[in-house]
């Protein structure tokens, strides 16, 4: 998506900040991820990240949405939640996109992904700084 | 010594490199560089059986081809694939790969993969709408969707067509991941993977570059620069070269010994007839980058990426870094006039740093061994070649997205 289109999509008129956010978290670039829905009211003055935190930290997951969270915590293990390959920061209404679903009813989408950087071709290997050097 | 230039793909788990040595795969191509740049990066890889049918092939691609790869073997039909008469030549074949730009070829190939249940992996770049990019598809007997009208050349007959080096470095790179895929019993994606974005305008290619690290990375880097007739260019690298490297650092199959970042100047200069020059040492806080309009980061270890985002936010230098692993990467671009912020802390790395090890990162490299890690070449070449292209597309005006590339999954980025 360009800019353009980006910020397009981003300027939501107040309406649409009375729908229901959609906050799907996926595991590096995995189709599918841990979907949460905020209603509204519940969402705005919240912070991105602590909405993401709450997604995470979610009881009674259903066995796929357990394996899903297992994916995740493995990419943060090192990696960071980003959006649009941006950091997560701010409210997620700056983040979110309207959507609507095959009925018609309408909802503002962020994908989060935790993506885990990748380092190159050789790993370090620290010299034991222990008592034998 | 095959397995030692292997080394470094055949550490990858699961990896099975007897599927790749005992193959035979069909390119079909044009006289671009796409088909061409497939063949030198499959050699790389350890396939060694390729039959190709293209009017021409570039005589540096192949001869890299052939001297990495002491098995390599190239049967080349000067020609277009115009008539199922042809298919003969590609007899023994486990895939053919097609990246030509004229529709019989393509509905052909289609036709050919449905009846002999082959698979037809297609790869090409496109200009359209103002619009230049990419599209690559996996078909196997089975999948006869829609995706295939996307993947039919709008020209019936070969033709004048988009061409562009850095896309068809990309391009080569995922075709290659198909194959390997196919050849493992691997999945393969079953996604139109696309890329666009807008129509660059003739770049200034006078400005001044840095390429700190001259490993697969900046070997590729190098080379997309020199495709995209960037001038002066500087590579920084304190490493020899190492029979390892071999499987995927295509330029150095000559030069066992010698310093990588003055042998990728050489050949580059000698190739291209650019005027790139070579520093024989380490990135660090003492290194001058007053001189660059940009900085590309190609290093293998997040503490020089570290002082690299450093130093580049300090002086307000453009950084596009980029890392790799056996089957993932990204590219992340600092642009100093954005106010952005840098690669090191987009990703977490002072974090991942300190938790390796809290007191070391900002120690000297000096103060290292070295574990290698598995590496392959297409993941390189992927990543350095949207590297290059996020910056011809800063310098064109448009904003480049970060790209994070997984092979695992079907979409890619």
């Amino acid at each position: 998506m360009s800019d353009t289109d980006l910020k397009k999509e981003l300027q939501m008129d107040e309406a649409e900040k009375l729908l229901p956010l959609v906050l799907e978290i996926l595991p590096g670039h995995a189709a599918e991820g841990l979907i949460d829905i905020y209603e509204p009211g519940s969402y705005t003055a919240k912070s991105l990240r602590k909405l993401c935190d709450k997604t995470l930290n979610k009881k009674n997951l259903s066995i796929e949405e357990q394996l899903i969270v297992e994916d995740i915590k493995r990419q943060l293990d090192g990696g960071k939640l980003l959006s649009r390959g941006q950091e997560i920061e701010g409210t997620a209404l700056e983040y979110a996109v309207s959507e609507q679903t095959e009925a018609g009813e309408k909802y503002l989408y962020v994908p989060i992904r935790a993506i885990r950087p990748q380092e190159g071709g050789i790993g370090l290997i620290l010299f034991d700084y222990g008592d034998e050097q | 010594m095959r397995q030692s230039r292997l080394d470094r793909q055949i550490r990858i788990e699961g990896w099975n490199q007897q599927a790749l040595d005992n193959a035979k795969i069909g390119v079909v191509g044009d006289e671009d560089l796409l088909a061409s740049l497939y063949v030198m990066s499959a050699s790389a890889l350890g396939i060694n059986h390729i039959v190709s049918l293209a009017p021409s092939l570039d005589p540096l691609l192949v001869e890299t081809a052939k001297k990495l790869n002491p098995r390599f073997t190239l049967t080349h039909m000067e020609g277009f694939y115009t008539h199922p008469a042809i298919d003969e030549l590609f007899k023994g074949c486990r895939l053919i790969v097609d990246l030509s730009h004229y529709g019989l070829a393509n509905k052909l190939l289609l036709e050919k993969g449905f009846r002999e249940n082959i698979p037809i992996i297609r790869g090409f770049c496109y200009e359209k709408n103002g619009d230049q990019g990419f599209k690559v598809f996996s078909y196997l007997r089975g999948r006869e969707w829609q995706e295939l009208e996307q993947i039919i050349s709008s020209s019936h007959l070969p033709n004048g067509h988009f061409d562009d080096g850095v896309l068809d470095t990309i391009i080569a790179g995922i075709v290659l991941e198909e194959t390997k895929n196919l050849l493992m019993g691997q999945d393969v994606s079953d996604d139109l993977i696309s890329y666009a974005r807008k129509q660059l305008n003739t770049p200034n290619n006078q400005h001044n570059i840095l390429v700190v690290g001259s490993g697969a990375l900046g070997i590729f880097v190098g080379l997309g620069l020199a495709y995209s007739k960037f001038q002066n260019i500087t590579f920084m690298d304190p490493d020899v070269i190492e029979i390892t490297n071999l499987n995927r650092q295509v330029l150095f199959y000559n030069a066992i010994g010698e310093s990588k970042a003055i042998t990728l100047s050489k050949k580059l200069n000698t190739l291209f007839g650019i005027e790139s020059n070579a520093k024989v040492a380490y990135f660090d806080r003492n290194s001058d980058i007053e001189f660059y309009d940009v900085v590309f980061d190609c290093v293998d270890n997040f503490e020089t990426r570290i002082v690299l985002s450093e130093t580049c936010k300090d002086l307000g230098k453009v950084l596009i870094s980029g890392g790799t692993s056996p089957n993932a990467g990204q590219v992340v671009t600092y642009n100093p006039n954005d106010n952005g912020t840098t690669p090191a802390e987009l990703l977490g790395m002072y974090d991942i740093v300190e938790k390796r090890h809290p007191e070391t990162y900002q120690r000297e490299r000096a103060a290292c061994t070295y574990q290698p890690d598995p590496s392959v070449i297409m993941t390189n070449q992927i990543a350095a070649g949207f590297m290059v292209d996020s910056y011809r597309m800063l310098i064109d005006g448009q904003k480049p997205e970060n790209v994070f590339y997984d092979s695992t999954s079907a979409v890619r980025f």
